[in-house]
């Protein structure tokens, strides 16, 4: 049977790869992100519920983690357990201070962000209007469109998905766009077809 | 569309970091009623909601109608027969509505479907790169709001056509009506 515990066998110590990754060694860096890994996201997980937020707590620990070895701060490599945790609970109280003061905040000015809520009906018209507005354009303009508004890809990405040149992308973009946009400031094809 | 094609370079991150970058966050902000921005609010939100159900897309494969299913989303299935005259009861309460017509056509995996609404002056609608599945079926995959829409429009006659090509291989000529209460 393999135990959890072999895959740490023969490895650095702590204080030995906080010294190599000091010098340069990012390899040395990347090992210490991965020895501190398991610590750092059961110490989320106590407090956080869901698995983004648990991996986003993790970045933010480790994102200060690589930065304090890189510029030396970490004086005591013997103790770096103990700076790894200080920096979890900071990152912590940071984020229970926003939450309490966004909380503070929700309580006495919440009412106001109702506008940021969708008008059911519009929300439910803009949606059968895209639908139809998309079902006008081809196969390739929908593909590019998502890819670029919706999933946020940037043209070289969407390029090398659809196999299109980035310039392409471009221009299928602004033409789906221009033709989307004059479809939308009118009704559904139906409605128009019935008027 | 230039303001358009402006806010595209932007929100595609075209438009570099720098003081034109500055420029134009600030512009934006004096101006926070720009319908153009609006669209794009919209087309965002909204279209991620459609790519979320797979209606952004024309047709989805019968896995896709089970996956939704399977996640627990309100869907109904519809299941028309061959080409024909029908006339079809579609239930009222889901939130997606699908409706599946058999083309029996295996070898086919792209369709253009072109509709006419009988009683209003034959307006005609084309939707091109449909989806067929290897089942030989079309599942045409739609959100409620524009189904309903869509009904509201009496007969429909659908023609079916090998995508990019003007040869039609089935025919469909349908009445919808919703369940009655």
């Amino acid at each position: 049977m393999v135990a959890l515990s072999d895959g740490l066998r023969d490895q650095p110590s702590i204080p030995a790869l906080i010294a190599a990754a000091r010098a340069g060694d990012r390899q040395s860096e990347g090992a210490l992100v991965a020895r501190f890994a398991a610590v750092v996201r059961t110490f989320a997980r106590r407090r956080l519920k869901t698995a983004d937020a648990v991996d986003e707590f993790a970045q933010d620990v480790f994102l200060r983690f690589v930065q304090a070895v890189r510029t030396g701060a970490i004086t005591e490599p013997e103790r770096t357990g103990g700076f790894v945790l200080g920096i979890c609970k900071n990152v912590a109280r940071e984020r229970a201070r926003l939450a309490e003061r966004r909380s503070e905040l929700w309580q006495q000015f919440g009412d106001a962000l109702a506008p940021l809520e969708d008008n059911p009906e519009l929300a439910k018209y803009q949606l059968a209007l895209l639908e139809d507005c998309l079902s006008q354009i081809s196969q390739r303009s929908r593909d590019v469109i998502k890819h670029a508004f919706v999933l946020g890809e940037s043209a070289a990405e969407i390029g090398v998905r659809l196999e299109m040149s980035e310039g392409n992308v471009r221009v299928v973009r602004h033409r789906a766009l221009e033709a989307l946009r004059t479809c939308m400031s009118g009704k559904t094809f139906y409605e128009e077809a019935r008027a | 569309m230039t303001r358009l094609l402006d806010l595209d370079g932007y929100l595609t991150g075209e438009l570099a970091e720098g003081p034109a970058l500055d420029a134009f966050e600030e512009a934006m902000f004096d101006a926070p009623d720009d319908p153009e921005v609006a669209f794009l609010d919209a087309l965002a939100r909204t279209g991620a909601v459609l790519a979320d159900h797979g209606t952004f897309d024309m047709g989805v494969l019968r896995s896709h109608i089970d996956a939704l299913r399977a996640r627990g989303e309100s869907l109904s299935l519809t299941e028309i027969g061959p080409p024909g005259t029908y006339r079809v009861e579609f239930p009222r309460d889901s939130r997606l509505v699908c409706t599946s017509l058999v083309l029996g056509l295996p070898d086919v995996s792209r369709v253009d479907v072109e509709m006419r609404l009988v009683e209003h002056g034959n307006a005609l609608k084309t939707v091109r790169d449909v989806i067929v599945d290897p089942d030989g079926r079309i599942y045409a995959l739609c959100e409620r709001p524009l189904f309903e829409l869509s009904l509201g429009s009496g007969r429909v006659h659908t023609k079916v056509y090998r995508h990019g090509q003007r040869e039609l291989i089935a025919e469909w000529d349908i009445t919808g009506v919703l369940v009655p209460l």
